[in-house]
């Protein structure tokens, strides 16, 4: 998973540092012109690779403090005071029991893009969001 | 997220560049970001020869650990997937060791024997 920052880099940053070099009026010679190329190739890359999808916060209940997508692409929200963790293909917390985990609330179940990494799709619930 | 690798060499290419010639003004950030691509893991590749010609596919388990060989008539499929209990059930498992693969999608690692895709 790429994260924001990274990709901000790339985008706003890689790339604007070149133009603006060139900008300054100094032409971009063969090495900066290579330099540039193969920023672009890495941005270009970076611009087509997909992004994780991202639970509603807003339809979450009051308690939820997490939210995971596992393997099979299946959302589930969390209202565990600490973070699941990821155990073959799906996500498990030792705060609950097996039962209790069979009933977790199901979110939706995500049609994740290739490319994206279940065990990367652990969010906690952000600052200042309540239920609509 | 599985650098091809043809992006890696662009990265590296870029890295070179920007560090031997010393880029005028503020490239600290795209220093940061090279690197920090460059230090992505990589998807574990087959090693074919650990088989015969039995074991025609090979996937990274979706948790990370392990790897495995298996034939791709033995088990289900979803599109282009296969189906991880029946791969767990009749491959061959590898341990991935120390192997750092977050961040690679279990589904971008199936690969198949080259004899087989001829």
């Amino acid at each position: 998973m790429i994260p924001d920052d990274v990709r901000e880099w790339i985008d706003r940053k890689a790339i604007w540092d070149i133009n603006e070099f060139a900008a300054d009026g100094q032409t971009l010679d063969c090495w900066a012109k290579l330099v540039y190329d193969e920023a672009i190739a890495v941005r270009d890359w970076l611009q087509s690779q997909p992004t994780a999808p991202e639970p509603d916060w807003s339809t979450a209940s009051p308690d939820t403090q997490y939210h995971t997508i596992d393997a099979s692409g299946l959302g589930i929200w969390w209202n565990t005071s600490h973070p699941p963790q990821p155990v073959v293909f799906l996500w498990v917390s030792d705060e609950l029991d097996k039962e209790q985990q069979y009933f977790m609330i199901v979110d939706y179940v995500y049609d994740l893009p290739l490319g994206i990494d279940w065990r990367t799709t652990l969010r906690r619930r952000p600052e200042g969001v309540v239920e609509s | 997220m599985n650098i091809p690798d043809e992006v890696r060499t662009a990265i590296l290419n870029c890295t070179k560049l920007v560090r031997n010639r010393g880029f005028p003004g503020d490239l600290v950030d795209v220093i940061m970001l090279l690197d920090w691509l460059q230090s992505q893991p990589t998807a574990p590749e087959p090693d074919w020869l650990l088989h015969d010609d039995w074991f025609d596919c090979f996937v990274m388990a979706p948790y990370g650990n392990t790897a495995h060989y298996f034939h791709g008539e033995d088990v289900n499929w979803y599109g282009d997937s296969p189906d991880i209990d029946d791969v767990f059930s009749y491959g061959d498992a590898h341990d991935l060791g120390d192997m750092n693969t977050y961040g690679i999608d279990w589904r971008t690692t199936l690969r198949r024997r080259p004899e087989a895709t001829a």
